[in-house]
C-alpha cells in the first residue's frame, strides 16, 4: 500500500507519484477509490461507499473495486 | 556585496548542451551575489558567447590537448584583463587538467572547487562496481572487459540485450553476440580499454544533482525524472521527484567519499530497487532546473569556495515541470568577428 499512499490525486483526475515522477489520469470513480484506499479503508469498505456514492448495486461496486485494484497491482501501485 | 567574476566552461548550448549556460544563468539569478560571468569557450561558435544577458564577456581557451601550461597561461591573461575570482569547469574531459593547475590558479587568486583526482577516478564507469554497493545502490549485472577473451567470457555470463560502454562518452545497445562484438570494437576505437558490458534494467530514469562540501556534507540536492529525451538521450522534459533511496545514496556518496563539488547521479528505479547507471563529476546540463525550483547550486559553490557566509540548503517542491525548448538568436557579426580574430569579446 506504501506507493499508493504517496500518490497525489487532483480533482481533475490527474495523479502524480512524487517518488518516481510517473503521472496517470483516472476517471472520477478511480479517483474516488484511490482516495478511499489511501485512507486505509478495506476493499469491502470502499465497495460499500462506492455503491452509496454512485448509486450502483453492491455487486457492481464490488466488481469495479476489485477490477481496479487488480489494475493497480499491474502498475505496481499496490501490493 | 562586491562583484565576483566567475569563469564558466561548457557554454555550447546545442542539441547536446553543455552545462555552462545553465550555470551562468543560475549565477546571474543568485539573490545574494553580484556575479559577472566570463564564458570560456573552445570555439567561436559556442552559443553561450552570444547570450550577452547571461554571459558578460567570452574568451577562447586552448583545448585540453595543449596541456595545463597553455590553459594556465590563458587564464592568467583573462584574469589580467577581465578579473577572474573563480572558475567552474563544466566538462568531464577538462576536469583532470583543472585539478592539475588548481594550486597554481589559487596562487593567482583564481579559486576552484573541484573533486580531487582520486575522487574523479571514482566516477569512472569501470569503478561503479565498487561504488554502487558502498552507497547501497544496486548495479545492473556488469562486466568490465579488457580483451576479446574477457568479452567472450562476459557474454556467457550476461543476458541480452546489453549496453556496451566506453570509459568516457557514449553507450551502444547490443541485442546479439555479433552486435556485441561490433559495439565492443567501436567503443575500443573511441576510448580504448576497459569496455563495460551491462545488462539492461527496466524502470524509471531518475537523476539527481547535488553538491558536496568536501567534508562529507551536502550543500543542496534536487531529484528529477526524465519524461522525454532526445534521440541521443538528453533530457527534453522532466519533473522534480523525491526518491528516498536515491537521496540516501547521494548523501552516502558525499559522506563516504567526502565528495567535493557538483555531481550528478543517473539511476533507474524499479519499485524499491534503485540501480546506479552513472556518476557525472560536474553540474549536469539541466542544472538550471534545480535553480528554478529554489536550489541554486552554482551560487552555493561560489559562496563555499570564496568563504562567503553559508546559506542553509534549500528544499524544493516535487511535481515541478522542466521543458527545454529551442530559440533563434539573430545578431550581427561583430561578436563572432572578435572571437575569431582576437579570441575574446
Amino acid at each position: 500500500m506504501s506507493r499508493l499512499r504517496q500518490i497525489l490525486v487532483h480533482n481533475d483526475g490527474f495523479a502524480f507519484d512524487p517518488t518516481t515522477g510517473e503521472s496517470f489520469t483516472c476517471n472520477s470513480t478511480a479517483a474516488f477509490i484511490i482516495n478511499l484506499l489511501k485512507s486505509e479503508k478495506s476493499p469491502q469498505e470502499v465497495s460499500l461507499e462506492l455503491a452509496d456514492a454512485f448509486d450502483v448495486t453492491g455487486q457492481d461496486a464490488d466488481h469495479d473495486v476489485f477490477d481496479f485494484i487488480y489494475h493497480l497491482r499491474i502498475l505496481n501501485i499496490i501490493e | 556585496m562586491p562583484e565576483i567574476v566567475v569563469g564558466v566552461t561548457g557554454i555550447n548550448s546545442s542539441d547536446n548542451p553543455g552545462p555552462g549556460v545553465g550555470v551562468a544563468r543560475s549565477l546571474k539569478e543568485a539573490r545574494d551575489l553580484d556575479v559577472r560571468v566570463i564564458g570560456l569557450a573552445y570555439d567561436a561558435m559556442e552559443t553561450g558567447i552570444y547570450l550577452d544577458w547571461v554571459i558578460d564577456r567570452s574568451f577562447i581557451i586552448p583545448y585540453a590537448s595543449a596541456g595545463p601550461g597553455a590553459l594556465l597561461e590563458r587564464l592568467r591573461y583573462i584574469k589580467s584583463v577581465a578579473g577572474l575570482d573563480f572558475v567552474i569547469p563544466c566538462l568531464d574531459i577538462e576536469l583532470p587538467l583543472f585539478t592539475r593547475i588548481e594550486q597554481a590558479l589559487a596562487q593567482e587568486g583564481i579559486a576552484t572547487f573541484l573533486p580531487t583526482p582520486k575522487q574523479f577516478k571514482l566516477r569512472g564507469k569501470d569503478r561503479l562496481v565498487e561504488v554502487a554497493p558502498a552507497i547501497e545502490l544496486s548495479l545492473p549485472k556488469t562486466r568490465v572487459v579488457s580483451s576479446v577473451d574477457d568479452l567472450n567470457a562476459a557474454m556467457k555470463e550476461l543476458t541480452f540485450p546489453l549496453v556496451v560502454k566506453g570509459t568516457h562518452y557514449n553507450a551502444l545497445r547490443a541485442y546479439t553476440t555479433q552486435e556485441a562484438f561490433d559495439c565492443f570494437h567501436s567503443m575500443l576505437a573511441q576510448s580504448g580499454y576497459p569496455i563495460i558490458l551491462q545488462e539492461i534494467v527496466k524502470g524509471e530514469e531518475l537523476n539527481m544533482i547535488a553538491l558536496g562540501d568536501g567534508e562529507g556534507g551536502c550543500l543542496g540536492q534536487v531529484g528529477m525524472k526524465k519524461i522525454s529525451t532526445t534521440s541521443i538521450g538528453k533530457i527534453w522534459t522532466g519533473v522534480t521527484v523525491r526518491n528516498q533511496p536515491m537521496i540516501d545514496a547521494a548523501y552516502r556518496f558525499m559522506e563516504v567519499y567526502r565528495w567535493r563539488g557538483a555531481f550528478e547521479l543517473e539511476c533507474i528505479a524499479d519499485g524499491e530497487k534503485v540501480y546506479l547507471i552513472e556518476i557525472n563529476p560536474r553540474f549536469p546540463a539541466w542544472v538550471y532546473f534545480a535553480t528554478a525550483v529554489g536550489v541554486n547550486l552554482p551560487a552555493a559553490i561560489v559562496r563555499t569556495a570564496l568563504g562567503l557566509p553559508p546559506v542553509a540548503p534549500e528544499t524544493y517542491e516535487t511535481g515541478r515541470l522542466y521543458v527545454r525548448h529551442t530559440e533563434e538568436l539573430i545578431t550581427d557579426l561583430t561578436t563572432f568577428q572578435k572571437m575569431v580574430t582576437r579570441g575574446e569579446n
